[in-house]
């Protein structure tokens, strides 16, 4: 009851949006948990029950940016190989900072243009954001205080090939840069052909009186294979038919079949670090960011120093995945980082149906040169890519589906939409063949009706995720008088988020800048970082002491304590300044004399009189 | 050798008055044939104005043989010109190419200068190679880095213009070395007893050379006594002095075989540097460049790699093992023709070297020009005179003071007077006298050289500490760096001391009193004037012979065999006669540079044996692949045997009815992608920098 008066407050209120949205928030607030989604309006719809085209998608990202003018908007960040137009939907609440001043989270999509509901996820995370702002606290509060990038496409030109072109669930996965794949000074003249026209690359089966398979007599589209063990008297069966591989001809008459395709490189091999060249690892490209569509991405992180969370949506199988991409670099991930992830991951595998949390290397295959690694490894950005979708989700009972399984998956819930009937052609070189089996929608792709339930889940893990960029306020700032005219000011910063202003990784390879804490407004003598609020010694920053360097930055879920010695009346103002790249910088101001907190009055005075107090034996010494 | 005579006589010439008089080698009586009139002048340190000038000489004078092209622009604005040498410029990308790079760091200027002339060389005396061959030359590899040292103040850094904010701290350039003994280079200064805030002491006067600093030998007690910075303040008061520079990339590290993620001067990813890309973007677009050799701080020739060494992926670090031997074929002819014994050895993680070799398959090799040049053995080990001369005779051989005052550099006035600060030698330190706060002994790098920014070269001693003297010996005490000692011996007893600017004092506004001196930017890194024009020739030639190396790949005249009706086989050959391979092992995987195709030319089907097509990645010297192939061909048929590079047909045999018949014309070679824009010439005349700002012999208690 409560919650319906509620709803019907909230629409007759849409008009004055701005001042009642506050109010909406703090009374939802007060609304017991309930198992319905707040069914919230969105100034542009989008469905998604279905999939976009490259030029759909912009369309879309056009209708958003257009609709949240004072929340988004759109940027070209480069031009795709093939010259398509790349975009960017820039997330940014002005009033609460302008980009750069807030940390921010990059989100991409699609760089596997076969995998493509990566795209539609990034769009969602988009269009969810933009009508929940104003509607939702959480999400309001998220999006005040981070800059999201969002790339639903990175490889446009891939994912036009995809849409428009016969292709396997598997193909156009590569951008479209005519590439000589087989090194026979000739460009893609050896891609699949179409030989039914049915839109999809399938597969072939020859003719062959020798055959490894037969028709399934019940399920003519269903092939089977006859045992190759001998009958008990002694004779061999043998099928009719025998598999010839992908759909096609032997186009550039090489002897090989469909081995110089469209492009033909992996551009999520191409990024620097850890990059490693062909003969170690396919497809990556003659050189790091050899292709507009990497080196656009990069160029555009390195001048974006803020984001300190990134996402990079692939499919499939159901992972949440972090690197190493390769064992050699395990080293790259140094411990105090590796918590943060598995923190986040873990996360994960309790919100999304089946995913599993999973190192790239170790639980997946070895990659070199992925854009994550480079963002972990390279930057110091905390980065997951989520591998969508998972067969499990197919069945009730969270089993693995069996061949039968998927069968009666495609007839009875999918009326055989993503199954194309085997048809007899003939083939140039071998003969009658029969073409047919799986679209391109056959695998790796949720089901258009379960699109938006996969869409929602990412995207609010990746909010979990986005929730953890640090946070800071300052926890304490105390004020003690040395000796007459001389102050220990000592502060501590608290960030309340998993992700450290400076991962350690960052620290470790002095990655961008150090975080700075500056005390203004009186003469600093000396000044330094304390292990804890409570030390007593600190070692000093010899120079420049009003304007501490922070290398490793604020811990997550942590503080950071530092300690000037400061010269001044009582009651001088001074203001203290916390700025970082990957956090919101913060600011305060005390007097000499007056504290934020209460110190223990029995605790070691720094008083002159307080000092011939012996210290503890195990007291340490102050470093030297 | 009579053109070796004149170039010497002429550059005598036109060398400037303060040029460094070394001795020009002797030569043989010339002939009396009259020599050609030389084009190339080198000068030290040419400008971008002065290289455009030289390139418009060379292509006046050689209209047919020479043209010029630009590969790219400097992130400072600056043209990277390529000299093309062909009989034909139309067809130039369309013949086996031979690629010289100079110019990719700024002190080693006689690199550039020797290209310059290798060209004028080729032009001169190889136009018929020219007919077969096209030679591309970058003399100036790295123009930002080229221009600063054509500037007056000299310093060893190879950067180009890219912003850089070294020491983090939001400002840019704001604490860069200064000369603050207005000697014109910027070396070292060093302060014994440095006490904190400032930088704790690392190292110790070597005593074989006080000149020379090394790690102080914990092991025998030795606590460090100098702190060592570059020359300069602490402009931002971050207590870091002379640490935040103009620039930039250095164009030879930002490589991507074996970058170094991190390393200030490397880049913040591989070809970031426009510089390094278009070298890199310039070779995968011609794949007909058979070899490569650069002209610059890495050394392949003298110093042979064995092809043992692998990156942590397992891949050559720099040359496979099975490759080494055309390579090693090739260092020595250089080395027969360039003369030189000795070079440096460097680091050539992500160097255009190691990647040409290791990733992209083309034979290229790293030369030096010249090394350490030998001095007279008894001669070699001795110290030279320098401030400290007092403490180095104590522990030298007796007649070492008589050498400091017949040989100078003379010391300077203030460095001789007895309350100068003489050196501390290792031996001289008292047992225990730990300066306050310091470090352990060696634990700390010199000021400058933390996370991959190089340090001052020359001012630490080698990577392996040399047996200390015992106390009690009366032998001389042995260099750590013994190459150090002989760069020393050899500018003391050879250059007139120009090598190194001797300890001096100088008054500093941070540190009160410092002693200022060091290596002289580049003067390890090219030989004296005279000799570069003379090298250049030999580099020259060398190119020539280099070419003669070049994998030749032919495809044989098949044979046929009638084995039934319409049934043919047929025997064909592909063979490497050259002495490289056409691509070197890291080369050859799939897709990475176009391979060789041999095909024959019936479908698939009617090839009873042998394959249709194959893909040669690869074809070392002396390699022959055989070819079996039965085909069975109607009597009409034209049965063709082909070879193709990087899909254009080069040579072609074609059979019908089992007999040898004329093949169809083949359509002219590709021509490869339309020429790089024309390179222009500044036009702003501009003279030429040497005679206005040339290395002085009279550096600082230089010869006399």
């Amino acid at each position: 009851m409560k919650r319906s008066l509620l709803a019907t407050a909230w629409t007759t209120s849409r008009a004055r949006r701005g001042i009642s949205a506050l109010a909406a928030a703090v009374a939802l607030c007060a609304v017991p948990a309930t198992h319905a989604q707040q069914q919230i309006p969105s100034k542009v719809d989008i469905d998604f029950d279905r999939f976009y085209t490259a030029d759909e998608m912009e369309a879309q990202l056009r209708r958003l940016a257009n609709a949240y003018p004072q929340l988004c908007h759109l940027e070209q960040y480069g031009t795709s190989s093939l010259g398509r137009p790349m975009w960017m939907l820039i997330i940014n609440n002005p009033k609460t900072g302008a980009e750069g001043t807030k940390p921010g989270m990059y989100i991409d999509g699609a760089i596997h243009a076969n995998e493509i509901q990566s795209g539609e996820t990034v769009l969602y995370t988009a269009w969810y954001l933009l009508k929940a702002h104003g509607q939702v606290p959480k999400l309001t509060e998220i999006v005040d205080r981070t800059t999201f990038y969002l790339i639903p496409l990175v490889n446009p030109d891939g994912r036009v090939n995809w849409f428009s072109k016969p292709n396997t669930p598997n193909s156009a996965r590569s951008g479209q840069v005519p590439t000589d794949n087989d090194g026979d000074g000739l460009f893609d003249e050896d891609g699949p052909d179409d030989m039914n026209g049915d839109g999809n690359i399938s597969t072939m089966w020859r003719r062959d009186p020798l055959g490894t398979h037969k028709r399934d007599p019940r399920d003519p589209n269903k092939m089977v294979a006859v045992p190759a063990e001998p009958r008990a008297d002694g004779t061999r069966e043998y099928g009719d038919w025998s598999f010839a591989g992908q759909e096609g001809f032997d186009n550039d008459g090489d002897g090989s079949t469909n081995e110089d395709d469209a492009g033909g490189y992996d551009m999520n091999r191409n990024f620097p670090s850890g990059w490693q060249p062909v003969n170690v690892q396919g497809g990556a490209g003659k050189y790091p960011l050899c292709f507009p569509e990497t080196k656009s991405i990069v160029d555009f992180v390195l001048k974006h120093p803020e984001i300190a969370a990134a996402q990079a949506y692939h499919n499939a199988g159901g992972m949440i995945l972090r690197g190493p991409g390769a064992q050699s670099r395990e080293r790259d991930y140094p411990r105090q980082d590796v918590a943060v992830y598995d923190r986040i991951q873990d996360t994960g595998a309790q919100m999304l149906p089946f995913y599993k949390s999973m190192v790239i290397w170790k639980d997946l295959y070895t990659v070199h040169g992925g854009l994550v690694n480079w963002m972990a490894e390279g930057e110091g950005i905390i980065s997951l890519t989520n591998e969508l979708w998972n067969d499990k989700r197919m069945m009730q009972n969270g089993q693995e589906p069996t061949e039968e399984d998927r069968k009666l998956w495609n007839e009875r819930m999918l009326f055989g939409q993503t199954q194309v009937p085997l048809q007899e052609l003939v083939h140039p070189d071998y003969g009658t063949v029969l073409v047919g089996g799986g679209s391109k929608y056959s695998s790796r792709i949720p089901p258009p009706f379960m699109l938006e339930e996969e869409a929602h889940r990412n995207f609010a893990f990746t909010m979990f995720h986005a929730d953890q960029l640090p946070l800071l306020r300052w926890e304490s700032v105390e004020t003690k008088q040395v000796s007459p005219g001389l102050w220990e000011v000592t502060a501590t910063i608290a960030n309340d988020r998993l992700i450290p202003t400076r991962t350690a990784r960052a620290a470790e390879k002095r990655i961008g800048y150090p975080d700075e804490l500056h005390l203004t407004g009186a003469p600093v003598a000396t000044a330094g970082l304390l292990r804890s609020r409570l030390d007593r010694s600190f070692e000093a920053q010899d120079f420049r002491p009003a304007e501490l360097r922070v290398e490793r930055g604020v811990p997550g879920q942590g503080s950071l304590a530092a300690r000037f010695l400061v010269t001044g009346a009582e009651g001088t103002p001074i203001t203290l300044k916390y700025t970082a790249e990957k956090a919101k910088a913060i600011e305060t101001s005390v007097k000499l004399g007056e504290s934020t907190i209460k110190a223990d009055p029995a605790a070691a005075s720094a008083a002159p009189g307080a000092a011939s107090k012996p210290a503890p034996a195990t007291g340490a010494p102050p470093k030297e | 050798m009579h053109t070796f005579v004149i170039a010497s006589i002429v550059l005598a010439a036109q060398a400037s008055p303060t040029a460094p008089q070394a001795p020009v080698p002797a030569a043989p009586a010339a002939p009396a044939a009259p020599a050609p009139e030389p084009i190339v002048l080198p000068v030290e340190r040419r400008n971008s104005a002065g290289l455009a000038t030289a390139i418009d000489a060379l292509r006046s004078r050689f209209p047919t043989l020479i043209s010029a092209r630009q590969l790219a622009t400097s992130v400072g604005k600056l043209p990277i010109p390529m000299l093309v040498l062909s009989s034909d410029a139309a067809q130039a990308d369309a013949r086996p190419g031979i690629l010289l790079v100079a110019g990719m760091e700024g002190p080693r200027w006689s690199a550039g200068e020797a290209a310059l002339v290798a060209a004028e060389v080729l032009a001169r005396d190889h136009a018929d190679l020219l007919k077969q061959v096209t030679i591309y030359v970058v003399p100036r590899a790295n123009p930002d880095a080229g221009e600063a040292f054509s500037a007056t103040l000299l310093r060893d850094y190879s950067g180009n213009a890219y912003p850089h904010d070294n020491d983090r701290d939001h400002k840019f350039d704001e604490d860069p070395p200064i000369d603050l003994n207005g000697d014109g280079f910027i070396t070292q200064m060093r302060l014994a007893g440095a006490k904190p805030p400032w930088s704790n002491p690392t190292v110790v006067a070597d005593a074989a050379d006080a000149r020379l600093m090394k790690k102080p030998d914990a092991t025998k007690g030795q606590t460090p006594v100098y702190t060592l910075w570059n020359e300069g303040i602490d402009a931002d008061a971050d207590g870091r002095i002379g640490e935040d520079w103009k620039g930039g990339i250095n164009i030879d590290r930002n490589f991507p075989h074996r970058w170094v993620e991190f390393e200030d001067e490397a880049g913040a990813y591989p070809l970031i540097a426009p510089e390094s890309k278009a070298l890199a973007d310039f070779v995968i677009a011609n794949p007909r460049i058979v070899a490569a050799v650069i002209l610059g701080r890495n050394d392949t020739m003298v110093n042979v790699p064995d092809g043992k060494a692998k990156t942590d992926a397992g891949i050559a670090a720099m040359l496979d093992e099975a490759d080494v031997a055309p390579y090693a074929e090739v260092a020595k002819a250089y080395r027969e023709a360039l003369g030189q014994k000795r070079a440096a050895s460097n680091d050539t993680a992500g160097s255009f070297l190691a990647w040409m070799n290791a990733q992209r398959g083309v034979p290229t090799f790293g030369a030096q020009l010249w090394g350490r040049p030998d001095v007279p053995p008894k001669e070699a080990a001795k110290g030279g005179p320098a401030d400290g001369a007092k403490d180095a005779a104590k522990d030298a051989p007796k007649d070492s003071a008589k050498d400091a005052a017949k040989d100078p550099p003379k010391p300077a006035p203030e460095a001789a007077k007895p309350e100068a600060p003489a050196a501390v030698t290792e031996g001289a330190r008292p047992e225990g006298a730990r300066p306050e706060g310091a470090r352990p002994a060696g634990a700390a790098p010199p000021e400058g050289a933390r996370r991959g920014q190089r340090g001052p070269r020359g001012g630490m001693g080698g990577p392996t500490a040399g047996p200390r003297r015992a106390e009690a010996s009366t032998e001389a005490p042995k260099p750590m760096d013994e190459d150090d000692a002989a760069w020393l011996a050899y500018s003391d007893q050879v250059r007139g001391g120009i090598g190194f600017v001797p300890w001096t004092k100088t008054p500093h506004p941070q540190l009160g009193e410092v002693e200022v001196g060091g290596w002289v930017a580049g003067f390890k890194d090219n030989p004296p004037l005279p000799e570069v024009r003379p090298l250049g020739e030999k580099t020259g030639a060398f190119l020539a012979k280099l070419a003669e190396f070049r994998p030749v790949v032919e495809l044989r005249e098949p044979t046929l065999t009638v084995m039934g009706p319409g049934l043919y086989r047929i025997n064909a050959e592909l063979a490497n006669t050259g002495r490289l391979p056409t691509i070197e092992r890291g080369g050859r995987a799939e897709g990475v540079t176009p391979a060789h195709v041999v095909r024959i030319s019936p479908p698939v089907e009617r090839i009873k044996s042998g394959r249709r097509t194959d893909i040669v990645r690869g074809l070392d010297p002396g390699e022959v692949r055989a070819y079996d192939w039965i085909v069975a061909a109607s009597p009409e048929e034209l049965v063709e045997v082909q070879l193709l590079f990087a899909g254009a047909p080069l040579k072609s045999f074609a059979f019908r009815d089992g007999v040898r018949v004329d093949a169809p014309a083949a359509p002219p070679a590709a021509a490869g992608r339309p020429p790089a824009p024309e390179f222009s010439a500044p036009r702003t005349p501009q003279p030429q920098p040497p005679s206005s700002t040339p290395i002085p012999t009279s550096a600082k208690g230089g010869a006399k």
